[in-house]
């Protein structure tokens, strides 16, 4: 079984909770409906219930959001794209960031045409942001 | 009463009095009495009360930062500086670093003294550097200063909220609390960038702000390159029968350079017998504006104090050198943290704007000088 980390389990109660509400809920507006009985008794139970569920869900998604918020975001991913310095070579490469990377410094030879390689730009990939 | 659950034995209770249509009344009036006080009494302590709550999970967030950033300068230094003893105390103390600004009582020769204060403030940064992290190589100290700086930044902001976080907890001041909540959403957004500038210096990535840069290493690439000034480089080559000279910071280190400096000595050198000069600079977009947008006007386009400002100023007007300006708009998080794809593609096309200015604003045997002001970080 997959481990659930504390937040998942969160986001679970939150989104077992809203589901339970939205029956009792439904289940209330049925009541009402099919003995025409403002005061009835089965319809107040289950609203009070469906109340209580959405309140429950609330608090628990609120939670989530928090510790969600406490976590530090994940780095984006930085790319470093090397060219050829032969004009007419239209050689290109991209790759992962190293340390030691920076624009305009020559890594190796051309397997195209054997010019000098060179990094032409390094910028972060433009991920959805995840907050 | 067929259907017998616990919940209808809570409810039978209820059910009974809202039978009787003189205790419903009272019931309804009771609550519209209790709801009336609430609103009356407690709407501003509720209000106050959920502020402080807002403030104060934006306040873990922020320790939470500013004590992962510290983390990350000590495993930095540690990984490069390979002192044979513990920084983590002396860059603690550090961290509450601070610079006073000259006054401003007597305007008299202020830039001189702001100018010396700087100097002081970075020959303090460099031997703290080097004292902590002894086998640092020379060229990577300016990323641990500006390792260093993205820290102090994020302590400075932490302890700032916490400040008023707790005034206003102590006080129960509304317009404290009101105050903080108002100015969070900027703060934190302030915070993620120095956390994300954290990781940028760290690893020597460009950052957005080295776009001037950037333009300037483009122009100068397979040319001779000499360095003028400290920590400064330059370049003279023809270009369609005009010389130019490209002025950047000397890469690929976190270096500003001394920009000012240099622009001076190249003017001197000519004897002020110079067209034009031409500056690229990353400024500040306005929300709404296309980050990676190049503007174009007149006047020294170089940010922080102003003290290198005034002094390029100074030179242009007594040698009456017209000043052009680029430049290529982004956010404070852009301009701090790892360039973004449109920021390396507005390198490109002020590379291009520049040779058109120098095509249609100069002629043919004017000397004209172009400078990428930035830093410089991740670009030789
Ligand atoms: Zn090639």
């Amino acid at each position: 079984m997959v481990k659930l980390s504390k937040n998942n389990v969160l986001l679970l109660l939150s989104i077992l909770f809203s589901i339970l509400s939205i029956i009792f809920l439904f289940m209330a507006v049925i009541n009402v409906q099919s003995t025409y009985d403002l005061v009835n008794l089965y319809s107040i139970d289950f609203l009070a219930a469906g109340v209580l569920c959405m309140i429950l869900s609330m608090f628990f998604s609120y939670r989530h959001r928090r510790l969600l918020s406490l976590k530090i975001l994940k780095q984006s991913q930085t790319v470093t794209r090397i060219r050829c310095d032969n004009d007419n070579c239209n050689y290109k490469e991209e790759r992962f960031f190293q340390e030691g990377d920076y624009i305009f410094r020559e890594v190796g030879k051309c397997p195209k045409c054997n010019g000098n390689l060179y990094i032409d730009a390094i910028y972060d990939l433009e991920l959805k942001a995840k907050k | 009463m067929s259907h017998k659950t616990l919940m209808n034995l809570v409810f039978t209770n209820v059910h009974n009095i809202f039978n009787d249509s003189t205790s419903l009344y009272l019931l309804q009036l009771t609550f519209f009495l209790i709801y009336a006080f609430i609103l009356a009494f407690f709407n501003q302590r509720l209000q106050t009360y959920l502020w402080l709550r807002e403030a104060e999970s934006s306040l873990k967030r922020l320790q939470i930062l500013a004590s992962k950033s510290k983390e990350i300068v000590i495993k930095k230094i540690n990984e490069v500086g390979k002192p044979n003893f513990d920084p983590s105390p002396s860059i603690e103390s550090f961290l509450d670093f601070f610079v006073i600004e000259p006054t401003s009582l007597d305007p008299y020769g202020i830039v001189n003294k702001f100018r010396h204060i700087l100097d002081v403030r970075s020959e303090r940064f460099e031997s703290f550097i080097k004292q902590i992290a002894p086998n640092v190589p020379q060229n990577y100290i300016p990323n641990l200063e500006g390792l260093m700086e993205t820290a102090i930044g994020l302590n400075e902001l932490y302890r700032l909220v916490r400040h008023y976080f707790i005034l206003g907890k102590k006080t129960k001041n509304m317009l404290f609390i009101m105050q903080l909540q108002m100015n969070l959403p900027l703060i934190m957004r302030y915070a993620e960038a120095y956390f994300s500038a954290t990781h940028a210096f760290s690893s020597g990535k460009p950052i957005g702000d080295g776009v001037g840069a950037l333009v300037a290493s483009k122009l100068m690439r397979g040319k001779q390159v000499k360095r003028i000034t400290n920590k400064t480089i330059f370049s003279e080559f023809e270009y369609k029968d005009r010389k130019l000279i490209v002025i950047k910071a000397e890469g690929p280190g976190a270096e500003i350079g001394e920009i000012d400096d240099a622009i001076e000595r190249i003017i001197n050198m000519y004897g002020g017998r110079v067209s034009r000069i031409i500056m690229i600079d990353a400024a500040l977009k306005l929300e709404g504006e296309k980050t990676g947008q190049i503007a174009e006007g007149v006047g020294v386009a170089i940010g922080g104090t102003g003290v290198e400002k005034f002094k390029i100023e100074e030179i242009a007007t007594k040698y009456k050198i017209p000043l052009d300006a680029l430049i290529i708009k982004m956010s404070l998080e852009e301009a701090i943290t790892t360039m973004k794809k449109d920021v390396i593609e507005a390198a490109d096309d002020a590379v291009k704007r520049v040779l058109n200015i120098i095509d249609t604003r100069t002629s043919q045997g004017d000397i004209v000088v172009i400078v990428g002001v930035g830093n410089t970080m991740g670009i030789l």
